[in-house]
C-alpha cells in the first residue's frame, strides 16, 4: 500500500504527468479538426465521444502511457535513488508492482481528463445530444477504456522496464502496437482477442452498431493473457535494475504526434 | 576482542578481466568507527555495495552480525544506514518530501524522525527548496540525513564529506564521533582523504587496487610509523664509522654525502655530536624526525601515496 502512495507523492510537480495531460487534449484536438474535414456526417456528442475513443485507442494512449509510465519507472535509475530503495529493502519486483499498479490509478486519472477535454470541446463546437445519461455513459467508456487500454500495453512496459533505457524503445513499439487495433478492427474474431481492440469490446463501443458483436469472453480472455504474461515479466525479473551499459548519447526517438 | 559487526572472508569483485576487489578480509567491530582508506578506484565503492547486497560478489562471503547477507537481508538492512557514492534524491521534491517517502517505506512511525535527522544535518525542515535546486554539500547532508534516519545501528557512509565545506566537516565529522561514542552505533566510513581518517577512524583498513594491505588500530599505526635521528654532517661515511665503532649503532642509513639517518634511539643524541666534533667532523643538524602517518601509508601503497 505505501508503495503505491509513495508513487503517487513522487508525481508531485513532475513534469512528464503535464506531457500525458497534452497527449489528451491533442487526442480530443485532432478528433476536432477531423470534424472540420467529414462532410456529410452529423456530429453528435457521442458520435464526437466515439471518435476521441478511436484516436486514444490507436493513436495517442497506448504511446502516453508507456512513456510516463516508462518515465516512472526509469526515474529511479535516472535520479539514483534505487539503492537507497534496494537498501530498505524493497526488491525491485515489489517496486515495479507498486509502479504498475500506481500506473493503473493514473490511466484512469488521464481517461477523466480526456473525458474532461471531450465534454469541453463538444460543448464549444455546438455538437448536439449531450444529455446527462450520455455524458455519464461516455465517461464510464472512456475511463475504462484507458485502463483496459492500459491493462494492452503493460507487458510493452514491463519488457521497457527490463531494458536499459528502454522506456523510449517501449513507446515506439507501443504506438505501433496500438496503430494495429486499427487493422485489427477489420477482423471481429481478431478484434476480440487483440488487446488494443478487445478494450473496445469491454466498454461495448459501438455495439449499437449490427456489424460490431463483441465477444465478451475473449475480451476478457484477451485481458487477462496481458496481465499473466506482465506477471511472469514482473516476477521473473531480477532484484536489480537492467544492468547500465556505458554507452551515452543515445538517439532521441522523434515522438510522434507531439 | 569487541564484538565483530561486519566481517568479509575472501570477498572478490571482479569485472570483466578486471578485479576490483580482491580477497578482501575486513573486520568491523562494534562500537567503533572503521576508516576505509584507499585512492580513487582502489574499490571502496564496490565494497560498500558486496556489503549491502547492491552487487553481488564474484566469491567470497559478508556476513554482517554474523549472518550471512545473502538470504538474510530483509532482517539485517533495516538495522543498516547508508550512503553510497553521491546523493540520489528526487529533483522535483523538497528535502523534506523525499525522506517522507523513504519514511513511508520503512514504516516509520516516530513522526519526529524526519525534523530530527534533518536537525541533525543542519537542514531546514519542511524548506520549499527542490533538491534540484540544493547545493552540493546540502545534497550531501541530506544524504546523511536519510542514512541515520532509521537510526540504524550500523552506519556504511561511502565518502560522507564529500563535497562539504570545512564547517560542515567538521560538524560532520562531530556527530559522526558521537554517534559512535554515545550511542554505541557501528560506523564503516571511506575516503581517499588520510588527515579525515586520521582524525575521526578508531581503526583503519588500507585497501589498494582491491587488495587490503593493513588493517590495524590507528593507535597502532601511529606506533608503528618511526622515528629516526637526522644529521647533518660534513662527511656523512666517516660520521656513520664512527657511530658503529664507539657506540655500536647499527641501524644507520647514510643519505648522500652529508646526511645520515639513526634508527635506534639508546645513545643520546649530546654524545653522538660530540663524538663527531672529536673527530673533527662540522655537525650543522641533529634533530629527531617523526615518520608521519603520510609517509607511512605512501610506504605501504608503494611509493605513491594516498590523498
Ligand atoms: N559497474 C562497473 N563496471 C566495471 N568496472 C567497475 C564498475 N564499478 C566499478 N568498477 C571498477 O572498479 C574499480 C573500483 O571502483 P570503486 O568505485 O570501488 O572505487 P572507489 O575506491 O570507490 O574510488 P573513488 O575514490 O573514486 O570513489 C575501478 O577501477 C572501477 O573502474
Ligand atoms: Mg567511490
Amino acid at each position: 500500500m505505501s508503495m503505491i502512495k509513495t508513487e503517487f507523492w513522487k508525481l508531485k510537480r513532475y513534469h512528464i504527468i503535464w506531457a500525458g495531460v497534452l497527449l489528451m487534449l491533442l487526442s480530443v484536438l485532432l478528433t476536432l479538426f477531423s470534424t472540420t474535414a467529414l462532410d456529410g456526417t452529423v456530429w453528435t456528442f457521442s458520435f464526437f465521444a466515439e471518435q476521441v475513443m478511436k484516436n486514444n485507442i490507436t493513436t495517442i494512449f497506448p504511446m502516453c502511457i508507456t512513456l510516463i509510465a516508462g518515465y516512472i519507472i526509469n526515474r529511479e535509475e535516472t535520479d539514483d535513488t534505487l539503492k537507497s530503495i534496494l537498501t530498505i529493502p524493497v526488491s525491485f519486483r515489489v517496486l515495479l508492482c507498486g509502479k504498475l499498479i500506481a500506473c493503473a490509478l493514473l490511466s484512469l486519472l488521464f481517461g477523466v481528463t480526456s473525458v474532461a477535454f471531450t465534454v469541453a470541446a463538444s460543448w464549444l463546437a455546438g455538437f448536439p445530444g449531450a444529455s446527462l445519461p450520455s455524458v455519464v455513459q461516455i465517461t464510464a467508456q472512456i475511463t475504462l477504456n484507458c485502463l483496459f487500454l492500459y491493462i494492452a500495453v503493460m507487458p510493452v512496459i514491463a519488457i521497457a522496464a527490463r531494458i536499459q533505457n528502454g522506456h523510449l524503445i517501449g513507446t515506439v513499439v507501443a504506438f505501433v502496437y496500438g496503430y494495429g487495433g486499427m487493422f485489427a478492427a477489420g477482423n471481429m474474431a481478431l478484434a476480440n482477442l487483440y488487446p488494443v481492440t478487445a478494450s473496445m469490446g469491454l466498454i461495448g463501443y459501438r455495439s449499437y452498431d449490427v456489424s460490431v458483436h463483441w465477444n465478451l469472453l475473449h475480451c476478457i480472455f484477451s485481458m487477462l493473457a496481458a496481465l499473466l504474461i506482465t506477471s511472469i515479466i514482473v516476477l521473473t525479473a531480477k532484484n536489480s535494475a537492467p544492468k547500465k551499459t556505458v554507452k551515452k548519447g543515445k538517439k532521441i526517438i522523434a515522438k510522434k504526434g507531439w | 576482542m569487541r564484538e565483530v559487526v561486519i566481517k568479509t572472508s575472501n570477498l572478490t569483485k571482479q569485472y570483466g578481466q578486471q578485479k576490483s576487489v580482491a580477497d578482501l578480509n575486513i573486520h568491523v567491530q562494534k562500537g567503533r568507527i572503521y576508516g576505509l582508506l584507499g585512492r580513487n578506484g582502489a574499490g571502496k565503492t564496490t565494497t560498500m555495495k558486496m556489503l549491502l547486497g547492491l552487487t553481488q560478489p564474484t566469491s567470497g562471503k559478508v556476513s554482517v552480525w554474523g549472518k550471512p547477507l545473502s538470504g538474510n537481508e530483509k532482517e539485517l538492512l533495516p538495522r543498516i544506514g547508508s550512503l553510497i557514492e553521491s546523493p540520489g534524491f528526487y529533483p522535483n521534491l523538497t528535502g523534506t518530501e523525499n525522506l517522507r517517502i523513504f519514511a513511508e517505506l520503512r514504516g516509520l512511525t516516530n513522526r519526529n524522525a524526519i525534523k530530527n535527522a534533518l536537525d541533525l544535518v543542519g537542514l531546514p525542515y519542511r524548506d520549499k527548496k527542490l533538491f534540484s535546486q540544493y547545493s552540493l554539500g546540502m545534497k550531501q547532508r541530506l544524504a546523511i540525513a536519510l542514512a541515520v534516519m532509521h537510526d540504524p545501528e550500523l552506519l556504511i557512509l561511502d565518502e560522507p564529506i564529500n563535497g562539504l565545506d570545512p564547517i560542515g566537516i567538521a560538524e560532520v565529522r562531530a556527530f559522526i564521533r558521537a554517534l559512535c561514542d554515545e550511542r554505541d552505533k557501528t560506523i564503516l566510513i571511506s575516503s581517499h582523504i588520510l588527515s579525515e581518517i586520521a582524525l575521526l577512524a578508531d581503526d583503519i583498513g588500507i585497501i589498494d587496487q582491491g587488495v587490503l594491505l593493513e588493517e590495524e588500530s590507528l593507535a597502532e599505526l601511529e606506533a608503528r610509523s618511526r622515528k629516526y635521528i637526522r644529521f647533518v654532517v660534513s662527511d656523512a661515511e666517516q660520521a656513520a664509522r664512527i657511530l658503529e665503532n664507539s657506540f655500536r649503532e647499527k641501524q644507520i642509513t647514510v643519505q648522500g654525502r652529508r646526511e645520515l639517518w639513526v634508527n635506534h634511539m639508546e645513545t643520546p643524541v649530546a654524545k653522538m655530536v660530540s663524538a663527531f666534533v672529536a673527530h673533527g667532523l662540522e655537525v650543522s643538524e641533529a634533530a629527531t624526525v617523526e615518520e608521519s602517518l603520510e609517509e607511512y601509508f605512501k610506504r605501504v601503497t608503494g611509493g605513491e601515496g594516498i590523498a
